[in-house]
């Protein structure tokens, strides 16, 4: 009988991501026809953000997307990678995944959550976007404003460290919130805000580029232990390709994007990012937080920077 | 123990103590809906009129919320009071009804039996996770869902057995 | 698995309780692990921030009702309309529609302002105590049409529609609906020879202002809150609440601890039991979705070739005949999510669909046999159930025609909220 496979994810069908599984399934089915059976799920209508992960580390779900911030939240000593300016593009990712580290770090998700993490996917780069235009070099300017963040410590802990006063919120009350002035700013990658329609109720976009941010493709472990290794490479293979088309996808689309929010009038503004950085992750380092992490690692993977990205940035 | 006897010594007490078990249970359902409320009105009257946004508040709210449904669904509210499906029940005769309230009663209490083992496995499992905020272990917060099955199997239990017993009118 | 969720539930079992029981069967015997039934519950109900809106807008329901603010806003409204023919008809089209910008449920605005006007109705005979029960369930459907709304917030919750949106979609039909009542019931008062009410006195009119301003006051704060930023939808809820403990305590002196205590008390027991019902939903949807039942509706739609307004006319019918015999809240949470991915790939629009559903399923309401809004009036006011109802055919024939005019008038729902700038 074919295998089960089970993808659950909480995007929505027109997401590059969910887009991206379908060619996973295309892919698969024709390296191994007759061997799986994938269904999707998208828009969480199986599992919600969250207990997708749940899902897959109980055997209730094969697959789903998983986020460094919920992998750091259960081993707290791999926080550094959530750290924002640490990755500076979906290459570095994908260099980190496949170096010795990345071998010890997917070893060790594998060992504590019963997860195979497969594949880094590109998801953009977190910028900020705010309600009216100001000026903002640095991380003193936003003193005081009220950036919408997600619901949990780890981010939470983001908006401090870039100097806001964050707000938690749930993203569907992000729109008015925005509008009436509940919240003065939100942080997002480009496509994000263009999908939830953000810039018709904000006036400026700056290019913090503070996270560039990526979630894993995962499968349960037990699932990816029993295939044999022919079926072990067919998915792999399948997940890399997916993951690949993916981000260059991705990033054809945020550059489009720049000129899009400009011709509906926002300002799209370039701050100090040396500035942002060092407060940033002086920010991080200092704090009770990176007792936790692995030391040494933040330095080598800073090493792993392609080059021709490292010398792109200020 | 049933309506019909005697109220001896042991039985008077038995029946007071059910009162004040009640009432304890209502206080309880009472306090945990205030704080929910409460938790609201300071998340936003920091983030209105002080602008210093509060960031457990909503987390607060949300754990004292489910508390609240779930200890009242399994303490508070009698089982009739529930939304139900009356049409049918309500036309039919009371020993229909004594009928069709202890099938339903049984399939409750088989059902949350069964439930209550995999429920406890869950929240094994959710031990290892903390809330996003305030950093509670999960069982912990979730830990009022084994409450209220567990409760209302009770409940189920204690109705099919007045179903059987003299004063089964009251129960239907 | 729904074999055995229509045979619990004929026996009398809670829905709520119900879709779990079916469900723990289901995956007990299916195979899957039965935990399931604890995590989507848990996960469901504990992610969903704004299901706490429920609860709070219920909360201050009740405590207006036991606060005695909805009298203050009954003697304003009496002065304001009392004149025009079918007066006191009138007046209980009109507390509907101000009850209504404060309440969420239809059912609070009949158990509250509306069993009072009942009984001021049927006083000396004044009108046909069918007809006044009729009346009083007829325009308590604006109660959850005009904002706040608690079965929006359901909608919302599982479309993933934006709850500031269906609230403004639901004005102009609110409005439209009570224009459109207030017109039948002077025809009907000129044919039937209602009573005109006496006018109250010009001096005595600052004092009933004056004295119901605070109250009509709420509304201003609790939409001006919600669009201009002061809070999100569900805060508003809460701000309601407190400012209705504010008014029934302090400006009116109206509410003691004790009734206080009371009215929690009963809000408690009122929130478990329609939060329960969510819980139920979140489990059987997790099944429903794993034996691909949407997928099946939808591509059934599909295979029809239907053209949107054929779909729409179906789902009016569909959703009618289940308003007869099911829960409002069931509907909501088993039913709907079956359409909405069909309704999405047609590209209709799902704020619209929100509106004209939340509309169709308040009709269901005071359709018998299953009709709430029927069984609380008699309830309450102790009219028989059969006048009742030969008095409902009138007013269900408008209601009716107006879900008509509104499913094929999509702009009657989209236009305040897109100028508003929210679509
Ligand atoms: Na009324
Ligand atoms: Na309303």
């Amino acid at each position: 009988a074919p295998i089960d496979l089970k993808i659950s994810v909480p995007s929505v069908p027109s997401d590059i991501h969910t887009q991206a599984l379908k060619m996973f399934k295309t892919d698969l089915e024709k390296a191994a026809p007759g061997q799986f059976n994938v269904e999707i799920y998208d828009s969480g209508s199986l599992f919600k953000q969250g207990a997708d992960t749940d899902a897959v580390e109980r055997g209730n779900l094969q697959m789903t997307y998983l986020s460094f911030q919920l992998i750091a939240d259960q081993l707290p000593q791999y926080g550094l990678l959530t750290m924002p300016y640490l990755f500076r593009s979906a290459q570095h990712y994908d260099d980190f995944m496949k170096s010795k580290l990345g071998d010890q770090f997917k070893a060790d998700v594998e060992q504590a959550m019963n997860i195979r993490l497969l594949a880094p996917c590109y998801l953009g780069t977190r910028e900020l976007n705010l309600r009216k235009q100001m000026k903002v070099d640095t991380p003193d300017d936003l003193k005081g404003v009220k950036m919408r963040m997600p619901d949990s410590d780890a981010w939470l802990f983001m908006g401090k460290a870039l100097g806001a006063n964050p707000v938690p919120m749930p993203f569907g009350d992000v729109y008015l919130g925005l509008q009436t002035g509940t919240i003065d700013a939100q942080d997002n990658p480009l496509p994000t805000d263009y999908a939830a329609k953000f810039y018709e109720v904000t006036k400026q976009i700056t290019m913090t580029k503070h996270l560039v941010d990526a979630i894993n493709l995962v499968i349960g472990a037990d699932v990816w232990n029993k295939l044999d290794d022919s079926q072990k490479a067919a998915v792999q293979n399948a997940a890399d390709a997916a993951c690949k088309w993916n981000d260059t996808k991705r990033k054809a689309e945020e550059d489009k994007l720049v000129d899009f929010f400009k011709s509906k009038g926002l300002a799209v503004t370039n701050p100090d990012i040396s500035a942002f950085r060092e407060h940033v992750q002086k920010y991080y380092l200092d704090s009770d937080r990176s007792k936790q992490w692995t030391s040494g690692w933040v330095d080598q993977i800073n090493a792993m920077a392609p080059k021709a990205d490292a010398s792109k940035k200020n | 123990m049933t309506k019909g006897a005697p109220s001896s010594g042991s039985a008077g007490a038995l029946a007071w103590l059910g009162t004040m078990a009640k009432r304890v249970a209502d206080w309880i359902g009472v306090a945990l809906f205030l704080s929910a409320f409460m938790g609201f009105l300071v998340q936003v009257f920091y983030r209105y009129v002080l602008n210093a946004p509060l960031l457990w508040t909503q987390e607060f709210v949300m754990i004292s919320f489910i508390w609240a449904v779930f200890w009242s669904a399994a303490f508070t509210v009698p089982i009739r009071k529930h939304v139900s499906f009356d049409v049918v029940y309500d036309i039919v005769s009371p020993e229909t009804r004594r009928v069709f309230s202890v099938i339903s009663m049984v399939a409750v209490i088989a059902a949350f039996a069964l439930l209550v083992p995999y429920t406890w496995d869950y929240l094994t499992f959710m031990a290892r996770r903390k809330s996003a905020v305030l950093r509670i272990p999960m069982d912990l917060v979730y830990g009022c869902y084994l409450l209220f099955i567990a409760g209302f199997a009770i409940q189920g239990f204690w109705r099919l057995i007045q179903l059987f017993g003299p004063s089964w009118r009251d129960q239907i | 698995m729904l074999v055995l969720m229509v045979t619990i539930t004929i026996t009398g079992l809670p829905f709520g309780i119900a879709m779990i029981v079916a469900s723990i069967f289901y995956l007990f015997l299916s195979g899957q692990d039965v935990s399931l039934a604890a995590e989507n519950v848990l996960n469901g109900i504990f992610g969903n921030f704004v299901a706490l809106a429920v609860p709070l807008f219920i909360f201050a329901a009740n405590i207006m009702n036991a606060g005695k603010i909805s009298d203050r806003l009954l003697d304003f409204a009496l002065a304001l309309v009392g004149r025009l023919p079918g007066g006191l008809a009138q007046v209980n089209i009109l507390t509907s529609l101000i009850f209504s910008g404060m309440s969420g449920s239809a059912i609070s605005d009949a158990a509250g302002v509306g069993k009072i006007i009942t009984d001021m109705m049927m006083r000396e005979n004044r009108y046909p105590r069918g007809f006044a029960g009729a009346m009083t369930a007829a325009s308590a459907v604006v109660g959850p049409i005009f904002p706040p709304s608690i079965p929006m917030v359901f909608y919302a919750l599982i479309s993933s529609t934006s709850v500031g949106a269906l609230f403004l979609g639901g004005v102009v039909p609110a409005l439209l609906l009570c224009l459109v009542l207030g017109i039948a019931v002077a025809i009907m008062a000129k044919v039937r020879g209602f009573p005109i009410e006496a006018p109250v006195a010009l001096a005595m009119l600052p004092v009933i202002v004056l004295r119901a301003l605070p109250a009509l006051f709420m509304p201003v704060i609790l939409l001006g809150g919600i669009y201009s930023g002061a809070f999100t939808p569900t805060e508003a809820a809460a701000v309601s609440a407190l400012y209705a403990i504010l008014l029934a305590a302090f400006a009116y002196r109206a509410l003691g601890l004790s009734s206080f205590i009371d009215v929690v008390r009963e809000t408690v027991e009122t929130t478990a039991v329609v939060t329960i019902v969510l819980c139920g939903a979140f489990i059987f949807n997790y099944v429903v979705t794993i034996e691909q039942v949407p997928q099946t509706v939808s591509a059934l739609f599909q295979q029809l070739q239907l053209q949107p307004w054929a779909f729409l006319l179906l789902l009016n019918i569909l959703y009618l005949l289940l308003g007869c015999i099911l829960d409002v809240s069931t509907i909501m949470l088993v039913v709907t999510p079956l359409f909405i991915p069909t309704a999405a790939a047609m590209g209709i629009d799902l704020v619209y669909l929100g509106v004209v559903l939340v509309f169709n399923m308040m009709i269901g309401l005071i359709t018998p046999p299953y009709g709430i809004l029927l069984f609380i009036i008699k309830a309450l006011n102790g009219i028989p159930l059969a006048e009742l109802i030969r008095e409902s055919w009138f007013f269900l024939a408008i209601l009716v025609a107006m879900l008509t005019l509104l499913t094929y008038v999509p702009a009657l729902s989209l236009w305040l909220p897109r100028a508003a700038g929210m679509l």
